[in-house]
């Protein structure tokens, strides 16, 4: 079970450092928890996750448009406010992200959208969104 | 330079160390200051590495565990050294204030 949960917070890191970094992750997290602290570790893992998801974004947008700049901005924003859904719910919804953009700057959250559909989430756009436009992904 | 990173550098010891060992020998080392979760240790070890002051040099699976070593670089003994050095310094300083004002000279 400690196993499942971890590695659900490991889809918190980006997919190349999740590939990289993943399974020595997984094991230093179990090994450092043996004794007890796993929330400790569940939090460590989803900052770290969301840290990386964060810089590697900044990355990509550096040599961006001002225009570009912002909806990435608005992107971080949401990004490392990244809402995490409990099974506690009923539901079998384990995580659920909200991307925003502005109309006609959606590249970066298009491509970002791409990455988490490949990685397995569901995502759906807000058809008449009341601020630009949104995408809810959920990863079940 | 951090807490954190001062106890995960002196750490090494010389030698090569996985995650878990540098975690643990850092816990040690600051008698329960510093507790490390994988993703801090990992941010930091990646940090490390892009500064030069450590060095990937081995991954292996160890009783079922995938393991990733480091080891520290000269850069990073240097580095070490110097802050040291320093809180040496600085402590020097900070008790002979301390020693002035406890003992002032009359006036």
């Amino acid at each position: 079970m400690k196993r499942r949960v971890v590695e659900w917070c490991l889809m918190a890191l980006p997919r190349k450092r999740r590939e990289r970094d993943g399974a020595v992750l997984r094991d230093l997290a179990l090994d450092l928890s043996a004794d007890g602290g796993f929330a400790r570790e569940v939090w460590g893992l989803l900052r770290c996750g969301t840290s990386a998801r964060v810089s590697a974004l900044r990355q990509r947008i550096g040599a961006s448009s001002i225009r570009r700049r912002v909806a990435a901005l608005t992107l971080a924003a949401v990004a490392a406010s990244a809402l995490l859904v409990p099974i506690a719910t009923g539901q079998e919804t384990i995580e659920v992200e909200r991307l925003v953009c502005a109309p006609g700057a959606c590249g970066v959250v298009e491509r970002s959208v791409g990455r988490y559909q490949r990685d397995g989430w569901r995502c759906e756009r807000d058809p008449d969104p009341a601020r630009g436009v949104e995408w809810t992904c959920r990863l079940t | 330079m951090t807490e954190q990173t001062l106890f995960i550098l002196a750490g090494f010891d010389g030698g090569e160390r996985h995650g878990y060992g540098i975690a643990r020998t850092a816990e040690e080392l600051s008698e329960g200051r510093v507790r490390l979760t994988a993703g801090t240790l990992y941010g930091a070890l990646g940090r490390l590495s892009e500064q030069g002051l450590i060095e990937e040099t081995d991954e292996r699976v160890v009783e079922g565990r995938r393991r990733r070593y480091y080891r520290i670089t000269a850069t990073g003994e240097g580095a070490l050294a110097a802050e040291i050095e320093r809180m040496r310094a600085t402590a020097a300083t900070l008790r002979r204030r301390s020693a002035g004002r406890a003992n002032p000279e009359p006036a």
